[in-house]
């Protein structure tokens, strides 16, 4: 355990200022260039950004569960990620307020003439919708507390903690699928209130994971840099967030496929229209794309355990996952808006604004803290 | 090389020294050897100078080849050779075809993984000439074993001995064929 005390700590408060800085001034940017195009782009960002957030919470509770060396190594930046959601609270509030703009449902012009949109007027109102965002935010700003306070113990340095924060956990984990399925319909699903699959909270569950395995990997490249986090972060530990990397590719692109095969098979008028939509005036080259580059050419590669071992290719890899994850909320949201095909220069500077506040806030909460968390399974085994 | 001799085999109680006496063999210029543990130990294979296995390629060649096959199974039935119309739908309606295509990949892969693997590593192998050894039973227990075989054109039944002696073992046996 010595060893840990010797490890450094981050002193990030100037970069998360420049970071917090660049976010804005990309987002200004973003919203003069093109103010019509701008909320748009906002939702598809902030629709991939909080992935990372909650993501990041469900992950812990995850390494809360299972355990294992791969999710020690990753700790400290999940903490990070997790203590963004206040953030990510302040960042919804253009949505609501854009809401009349962005969802069809919540315009009176609209539900005055749509006998379905009334119909679901009891769940889809704008009432409703508030509320229910609040109880998501609370109880992920709840669950997160919990295991911050876990995680301020072990780096009081107390032992055996995972025991007591599993039971929590399991609990939390359950009620993080719940909350991520019913977002997942009301923030993205309901741009198309006409429409629905059933499978759409699951895919947005895993694309949060993938998003945050991506971008903690991307991370730990980073804390790589640090003397003495290469004695806990090994190859097989990296060879260990590759197969998960791997994994949740795989499982992205079999919840992506089911979708896209029940609707296609079934060919119902209400369930079709959302495919037919995105195969024409040029979304069919975006669909192309997230299979060849999102699916194929990542599983290509990451078959290789070469690959998946070295932090280098792998970092790499999953920063390219990053781009697709956001091409695929860019694919689910922007045809709802436009129905031809274009990329705007708001479409660029609204994500990555918003992923450069994202970045500031991580780095803000890191300050101060050792790089890694003293997490009861840190330690390799066999290691002297 | 010595008639009526497979090898001589040294014996260790902890994996870091064969670790170190594969390596100082290699350094000799022993090439024709093999080490036996009771459990797998990392950084053997690349003392021993052994190459990586190629078992991955040839399963990455039957998945894609079971994967064709798969595909082309529901291909040539549905569009070549009783063309049916289901729903208005093409005959070559590829999404409802990549299951198949996906299992048949996994399938022949993980035969041909399980087949081939057994093949490369010599198995069934129901007689080894270590078997003689009588200390070698300890090999699936507690002791690490490196054995330089008689087929190396380096070996000498006296200068090897005295080469494995050196490496401080707790036996050194002569190996019969």
């Amino acid at each position: 355990m010595h060893e840990l005390e010797h490890l450094p700590t981050f002193q990030s408060r100037g970069k998360a200022i420049g970071f917090f800085v660049a976010g804005v001034v990309l987002c200004a940017v973003g919203f003069l260039t093109n103010s019509a195009g701008f909320l748009p782009a906002y939702l598809f960002s902030y629709l991939f950004w909080i992935g990372a957030a909650v993501g990041s919470l469900g992950l812990m509770l995850l390494i809360n569960l299972t355990g294992g060396g791969w999710g020690a190594v990753i700790y400290r930046l999940l903490t990070a990620g997790a203590k963004t959601l206040p953030l990510m609270a302040v960042l919804f509030l253009p949505i609501l307020f854009g809401m009349r703009d962005l969802y069809e449902w919540a315009s009176p012009e609209a539900l005055a003439h749509d006998e379905l949109l009334q119909a679901k007027a009891g769940y889809l109102n704008p009432t409703f919708f508030v509320l229910r965002t609040v109880v998501y935010f609370a109880f992920w700003l709840g669950a997160t507390v919990v295991v911050l306070k876990a995680v301020g113990r072990w780096d009081a340095g107390e032992r055996g903690l995972r025991p007591a924060v599993r039971g929590f956990s399991g609990f939390a984990m359950w009620m993080l699928a719940y909350s991520v399925t019913f977002a997942s319909v009301d923030w993205s699903m309901s741009l198309e209130p006409h429409w629905y699959s059933t499978i759409f909270g699951m895919k947005a569950f895993v694309s949060m994971g993938l998003i945050t395995f991506a971008a903690m990997i991307v991370g730990l490249r980073f804390l790589l840099r640090f003397p003495g986090v290469d004695r806990f972060a090994t190859e097989e530990r990296i060879h260990d967030l590759g197969k998960l990397l791997f994994g949740f590719t795989n499982l992205w692109a079999y919840m992506s496929f089911a979708q896209l095969i029940i609707i296609w098979s079934g060919n119902l008028p209400e369930l079709n229209i959302w495919y037919i939509k995105r195969s024409l005036n040029g979304w069919n080259a975006v669909g192309v794309i997230l299979i060849v580059f999102h699916f194929g050419l990542p599983f290509l590669i990451l078959l290789s355990r070469y690959s998946k071992q070295r932090i280098e290719i792998l970092s790499l890899l999953a920063l390219w996952l990053l781009v697709m994850q956001l091409v695929d909320q860019f694919y689910q949201v922007i045809p709802v808006f436009r129905p031809g095909l274009s990329v705007t220069l708001t479409d660029v500077l609204v994500p990555l604004g918003m992923g450069a506040l994202w970045i500031g806030g991580v780095l803000w909460s890191l300050h101060g803290r050792r790089v890694l968390v003293p997490h009861d399974d840190l330690v390799p085994r066999g290691a002297h | 090389m010595a008639e009526g001799v497979y090898g001589l085999v040294a014996e260790f109680d902890d994996p870091d020294r064969l670790i170190e006496a594969a390596r100082r063999a290699r350094e000799s210029g022993y090439r024709r050897m093999d080490a036996y543990t009771p459990f797998p130990v990392h950084g053997l294979l690349e003392a021993l100078g052994k190459r990586p296995t190629r078992l991955q390629w040839i399963v990455f060649i039957a998945a894609v080849l079971g994967g064709v096959g798969g595909y082309y199974l529901q291909y040539w039935i549905a569009a070549v050779d009783y063309p049916i119309n289901v729903g208005g739908k093409p005959l070559n309606s590829w999404p409802n075809f990549i299951p198949v295509t996906f299992e048949m990949a996994v399938l022949v892969s993980a035969i041909v993984a399980a087949v081939v693997m057994f093949a490369l590593n010599g198995l069934p192998q129901p007689y080894h000439p270590l078997f003689k050894v009588e200390r070698f039973q300890r090999a699936s227990q507690d002791r690490f074993f490196l054995c330089i075989e008689a087929e190396d054109p380096r070996f000498d039944l006296e200068e090897t001995r005295r080469f494995l002696e050196s490496l401080n073992p707790l036996s050194v046996e002569v190996v019969e064929p």
